[in-house]
């Protein structure tokens, strides 16, 4: 009796800090996108105000809208609020608990969405019909990321409680992380919603719907990553470390929502980035599952050299063709376990291509960061690329040569293409913060190679 | 009697074409009810018939299931055309039948080939044959696992098709341009799932998801014919804005559309967990994670098709005249598809584990949209009048507007498939990548 009223108290407390939770997330979102434009904030609970504020106003129907325009908003929130409360995001084994599967919540994020689209449609007006055929698209890609990450979940923990824990296998924690890049990738790029032709309640519901379905997919990519805890609804003591952790979860997706759009290449990619790392988390687990030597999936590691290569050649993207190059010599790193090449590889492509981003068009930092990005000294990829390279030349020396005659061409290839352009620069508010990066850059390729002049702990650390 | 008679003359019908399809009705429930509530398994064998000397014929439990769509379609086309006493239509449910109940592959072949010509050009065949998806799919696959000891390597070729057709059928399904098409790609899609979960292991799913094909499939072909007959199309560019003129059409489709998706409490839905719960702990190897990859596929594809096909039948503004001028008719036929509608639900309750847990979601998402329309109402609301977007005012006789000003169907597949002047689409763009790779 006395768990059960534990669990009934659990449940109460994980539902109102879900709401809380998405009340803050969107205020924090609003408060940093006006920074970032240069604006001056609106007060913090604006987001709130709003909901009050609508809900007091009559509905507008538009007038060819059908009998069943009344139900969408409703039917969305009422999808939306149940996946976010299913969700576990402070504690487990709640009153929800049987539900909290990853088909249940994929499920009902996928009828919020549904409904959303169908009201879009509702009242037949072109843009809005627009609108919902793009969401109609970002659905399927939606669906696909979020079921092939819970996918490698339920394989790795094998169990299908969404906080299951898992293995301590780099590669199954890098898959799953992949997979939780992806989908923040998928709410911090993705357009909100087209808007439905409503106002007054149904607008504010639409609101609150978008608020608590991103609630939900932060707290399903988190549990998905299982190696943080979580409270048990039975055990009292647990409880202040879980409500704790729960707003740390909800700091870092903000922080990662904030930053995740800047990292993104450009725009027009935003659909295929989530789905792609997610596919690559998917990859990442079949050696796990079907029992084939590592080694024998190292030739994925000169194809998507060469791959980069062609891509090079023919439509002339150096920084997109360097990151496929390196996300190969990077998979390489993963079947070979160099455990200290997996992470300055990652490290240093993060912050190349945040180099990039943050850098003028065709100035002298661009050209330092394309540099970087073809793993040349003195910058941290070539000590990743090293590390990596020299792991896998134990398990497939021919292999290796072949993608290291691969990446001497393309690093040829960008030399010669791009950075002997004769260039000027244009003025740019980040330079000063690019240069920041680049130095970053230079001292994770530079640290290790004077590892010689190091104690030896830290040499054994860094190699 | 007398209620009866005043029920038919209120609805337009004639009385003795009622009887008859009632009483054939109620004699084809009788059937359903002996198959699946009598002794689970009977069989006898009739000598003298077939090259083996003998043929053998029994209804089991799962031959039972099977066979049900094909009874249950048939007579609601009995119900949903009261004129419809073709022999060669009884000839061919009973060659059906006798497909489902022969325990051997000859049988199967002589009971499938009779029952395709008998009622090639009868009304209602399409909806039977696609009430045959069952017994044909899953009868020959039990016999080929039952009585030839077939496994292994066909296994995984079979799971690997599966996994190939589901999404290729939910793809075709997303690029329908009319309702019939529409149903065969999603019954398509259905097959590929049965198959690969058949191989699985999973004969509950299989035997759902046929079902499932079997009942949407004849359903949304009647409501197809339907909508030929009312407004002389079944195409999704003349359609639109149905759910006003057809609101108990529209929730009927609305029912029918959506259980082939992964949206809850939808039988698709049901699908899904069964088979997550069977991919998650199996590690069979490469087939079954394909397999799983494609059901995933699948969910994401036909949720994709069934927004599109509801929105532009039902949703929107009319896209022609007699788009505009439906009403719904309330008679037999379309009591008919409700209940084919009504089976489609059920399949769910049947496929889905832990159905408490399907039973206590279904009930938390209806309560909140309750409470919330609720909390809605009570605010008041206001016609707005149409915004036309810019576009100049059109004439009288376009009651709803210029059609050219909404999107069509076509146009809502576009952004995921992409068109043949300009490539916008995911597909059309991940291809033209790889080609451009190959092609050097």
């Amino acid at each position: 009796m006395i768990a059960f009223l534990l669990r009934m108290v659990a449940t109460a407390m994980e539902l109102a800090l879900t709401a809380v939770a998405a009340i803050l997330l969107e205020a924090g979102l609003i408060w940093m996108r006006a920074r970032g434009a240069g604006r001056a904030p609106p007060p913090f609970l604006q987001p709130l105000f709003d909901l009050v504020k609508l809900w007091r106003k009559r509905r507008a129907i538009p007038e060819f809208s059908s009998p069943l325009a009344p139900m969408w908003a409703p039917l969305g929130v009422s999808a939306m609020s149940l996946a976010a409360f299913v969700v576990p995001g402070a504690f487990f084994d709640t009153l929800t608990q049987p539900l909290a599967t990853a088909p249940v919540v994929i499920g009902l994020l996928s009828l919020g969405r549904a409904a959303l689209i169908l009201a879009a449609l509702d009242a037949g007006q072109g843009a809005r019909g627009l609108s919902a055929a793009l969401a109609a698209r970002d659905l399927v890609v939606f669906v696909i990321a979020l079921s092939l990450v819970g996918l490698v979940h339920s394989e790795i923990a094998r169990s299908l409680t969404l906080v299951a824990p898992v293995g301590s296998d780099t590669a199954n924690v890098v898959a799953q992380v992949l997979g939780m890049a992806g989908l923040f990738l998928v709410l911090s790029l993705e357009e909100i919603a087209p808007a439905a032709d409503s106002s007054g309640p149904d607008r504010a519901l639409w609101m609150v719907a978008a608020m608590l379905g991103r609630v939900a997919v932060i707290l399903f990519a988190f549990d998905t990553l299982s190696c943080l805890d979580i409270a048990n609804a039975k055990h009292v003591d647990s409880w202040l470390p879980g409500v704790a952790l729960f707003f740390v979860k909800i700091i870092v997706a903000f922080l990662l929502m904030t930053v995740a759009p800047i990292l993104a290449p450009i725009k027009r990619w935003s659909w295929s980035i989530p789905a792609a790392l997610a596919l690559l988390a998917l990859a990442l687990f079949l050696p796990n599952l079907v029992e084939i030597p590592s080694k024998s999936w190292l030739f994925i590691m000169p194809v998507m050299i060469w791959g980069a290569i062609v891509v090079m050649r023919r439509r002339d993207c150096a920084v997109d063709s360097l990151m496929l190059a390196q996300t190969g010599v990077l998979v390489g790193a993963l079947l070979a376990h160099a455990r200290s090449g997996i992470v300055v590889l990652l490290a240093a492509l993060i912050l190349g291509r945040l180099a990039i981003v943050l850098s003028a068009r065709d100035s002298l930092v661009e050209r330092l960061s394309l540099l970087a990005l073809a793993g040349l000294p003195p910058f941290g990829l070539f000590a990743g690329d090293c590390l990596a390279l020299h792991a896998a030349s134990n398990l497939e020396p021919e292999v290796v040569a072949f993608s290291v005659i691969g990446l001497l061409l393309l690093a040829f290839l960008v030399i010669s293409k791009t950075v002997t352009r004769v260039v000027g620069g244009t003025p740019n508010r980040w330079a000063a913060t690019a240069w920041v990066v680049v130095a970053a850059l230079t001292a994770l390729g530079v640290v290790p190679a004077m590892a010689t002049a190091m104690p030896g702990t830290l040499i054994r650390w860094m190699t | 009697m007398r209620r009866i008679g005043r029920t038919t003359r209120r609805l337009g019908i004639d009385g003795g074409a009622t009887a008859f399809s009632m009483s054939a009705f109620a004699v084809l429930l009788v059937l359903i009810g002996d198959t699946l509530f009598g002794p689970w398994f009977s069989s006898f064998m009739i000598y003298g018939l077939g090259p083996f000397g003998h043929i053998t014929l029994g209804v089991d439990r799962v031959g039972a299931i099977l066979l049900m769509p094909v009874f249950f379609v048939s007579g609601v086309v009995v119900l949903a055309v009261p004129d419809m006493c073709e022999w060669r239509f009884v000839a061919g449910v009973v060659a059906f039948a006798l497909m489902g109940a022969g325990q051997d592959i000859y049988v199967a072949t002589f009971g499938i080939l009779s029952a395709s010509w008998l009622t090639v050009g009868c009304a209602g065949t399409e909806a039977l044959l696609l009430s045959a998806i069952p017994v044909c799919l899953v009868r020959p696959l039990l016999a080929l696992h039952v009585f030839m000891h077939v496994g292994g390597s066909l296994d995984n070729l079979l799971r690997l098709l599966g996994a190939l057709i589901a999404p290729l059928g939910a793809a075709r399904a997303c690029n329908a341009p009319d309702l019939q098409r529409y149903v065969r790609a999603t019954a398509l899609g259905l097959s590929g799932i049965a198959v690969g979960a058949f191989t699985a292991g999973m004969l509950r799913v299989a035997v759902g998801a046929a079902v499932l094909a079997a009942l949407t499939g004849a359903g949304l072909t009647l409501i197809a014919n339907l909508l030929r007959k009312e407004i002389g199309t079944d195409e999704f560019d003349w359609l639109g804005g149905l759910a006003r003129g057809m609101p108990d059409l529209s929730l009927i489709l609305l029912i029918f559309i959506f259980a082939v998706s992964i949206v809850p409490p939808g039988a698709g839905f049901a699908i899904l967990l069964r088979c997550w719960r069977r991919i998650a702990f199996d590690r069979s190897g490469l087939a079954m994670l394909t397999y799983g990859v494609g059901v995933i596929a699948w969910s994401a594809l036909s949720t994709f098709a069934a927004i599109r096909a509801f929105g532009a039948i039902s949703l929107g503004r009319p896209r022609s005249l007699r788009a505009a001028a439906a009403e719904d008719t309330r008679d037999l036929g379309l009591l008919g598809v409700l209940l084919l509608a009504v089976g489609a639900l059920l399949v769910g309750w049947f496929v889905v584990p832990g159905r408490w847990s399907l039973a206590v979601l279904t009930l938390m998402l209806t309560g909140i949209v309750v409470v919330l329309r609720w909390a809605e109402a009570r605010v008041g609301s206001d016609f707005v009048p149409h915004w036309t977007e810019g576009f100049a005012q059109p004439p009288v006789w376009m009651p709803f507007n210029d059609p050219r000003t909404e999107i069509t169907a076509s146009g809502f597949a576009r952004p995921l498939f992409g068109s043949d002047k300009a490539s916008i689409g995911l597909w059309s763009r991940l291809w033209a990548a790889i080609r451009s790779v190959l092609a050097l």
